[in-house]
């Protein structure tokens, strides 16, 4: 059954910076963590307990693939992901959303407001 | 330290996170550089644990699958019905907790009574007890066991014939013409200062020595003998000097309620010995050389 992206809107912030983080390329978790922390230029740091516990749903939902370990790579119980043909239709609906509320208010805070 | 409390909580997690999860958290865990950072990787740890079980039943387990490829229906086979063995492990545990707990609980309260209003009944013997037949001395003492007792309490006593203190009895003086005579019942009373009958020291030589108890596992009785008198020493409980009664085999601490008796062997040495210590018995043997405690 295809599901629509829309009906997971809007995405919790965690969500929201995982499935950003996975836009690019495939990653393991603990480099899902500092893309996280770069994106939001330190503000949002995610934890390993937070990560993977919203991994685990994204995963259970379809948005995320789980890829397995990749040999060759420093740590070999490292595990890499990507984002879901349903995970990249839902990150681009949301995307949308925030662009329009980003228009909104944008349009709302530059109109004068009304005296009473 | 702080790795294994890392570790430690990591396998609390439920089992299908934990096979998915631990070993990449464990590798995050092990690329952090300061003390602090790992501190704060166990907080998110602590908090992911209780998420997962309070949060997520719905990942506590690996999710059956419902149909392969093609739509063909798949039958899985569920988990045994016999419980686990750590669970039954953790259920014995606790059940013995459970048990001595209680055990203790009952046994405080009856030593504390301020917690528990035990009431102990008081039970007066009649006047026609007060008095209780002394063996003539140099009768058989197995002709026959005499009873006598003690605010209520009966007490059978058997005595010995092989017991080198009732041979050392028989050479004693008779106490009446009628080979039998009333003593108060004062006399089994816990003072030592009463009706003290005085045994030659050779014979209380026989009952000085260590004797250990099986219950409580271990414990030591010390019988001495200080200026002629004899010391009992239960350790690490109380000591009391020990007072001859008329029958030989029997006597009275300085403490309240308490007596003791001894008891001899195939061999005819004293090697056991009684303690009765408000309302509790304790039996100890007597410790053969060599013994290790």
């Amino acid at each position: 059954m295809k599901q629509i992206p829309t009906t997971f809107l809007p995405l919790s912030p965690a969500t929201l910076h995982i499935l950003l983080s996975l836009a690019g390329e495939e990653l393991h978790g603990y480099a899902i963590m500092q893309e996280v922390q770069r994106q939001s230029e330190g503000k949002y740091k995610l934890g390993p307990g937070t990560l993977y516990d919203n991994l685990q749903k994204m995963i259970d939902r379809g948005l995320v693939e789980e890829l397995g370990k990749k040999p060759g790579d420093d740590d070999p119980r490292r595990r890499y992901y990507r984002l879901s043909m349903l995970g990249r239709g839902v990150l681009t609906a949301e995307i949308s959303r925030l662009d329009d509320v980003v228009r909104e208010g944008k349009m709302r805070l530059q109109a004068k407001p009304r005296r009473a | 330290m702080l790795r294994f409390l890392y570790s430690a909580v990591l396998r609390a997690h439920p089992p299908y996170f934990r096979e998915r999860f631990s070993d990449e958290m464990q590798a995050i865990f092990d690329q952090a550089d300061t003390d602090l950072t790992q501190a704060r990787l166990l907080a998110d740890a602590v908090f992911s644990l209780a998420r997962q079980w309070m949060l997520r039943p719905q990942f506590w387990e690996e999710p059956a699958p419902v149909a392969a490829e093609g739509g063909t229906a798949l039958f899985s086979s569920l988990a045994s019905s016999k419980p686990r063995a750590l669970a039954l492990f953790s259920g014995a545990i606790l059940s013995a907790l459970v048990l001595n707990g209680v055990s203790l609980t009952i046994g405080y309260a009856w030593e504390h009574p301020i917690f528990i209003q035990i009431h102990r009944p008081t039970i007066v013997p009649p006047a026609a007890w007060k008095a209780r037949p002394v063996m003539k001395p140099d009768s058989n003492a197995s002709d026959e066991p005499y009873l006598f007792t003690d605010q209520g309490r009966v007490l059978l006593v058997f005595n010995s014939p092989s017991h080198p203190s009732l041979q050392a009895r028989s050479t004693a003086k008779p106490t009446s013409e009628a080979g039998m005579s009333t003593v108060p019942l004062a006399d089994i009373a816990p003072s030592p200062t009463n009706n003290i009958v005085d045994t030659p020291p050779v014979i209380l030589q026989t009952y000085a020595g260590t004797y250990v108890s099986p219950a409580p596992a271990g414990q030591r009785v010390i019988v001495t003998i200080d200026s002629g008198r004899l010391q009992l020493d239960v350790t690490g409980q109380f000591r009391s000097p020990l007072a001859p009664l008329p029958n030989p085999q029997l006597l009275a601490c300085g403490v309240g309620d308490c007596w003791v008796m001894f008891s001899t062997g195939p061999k005819g040495t004293v090697d056991r010995i009684e303690v009765h210590h408000l309302g509790r018995e304790m039996v100890a043997f007597r410790a053969q050389s060599g013994m290790i405690f």
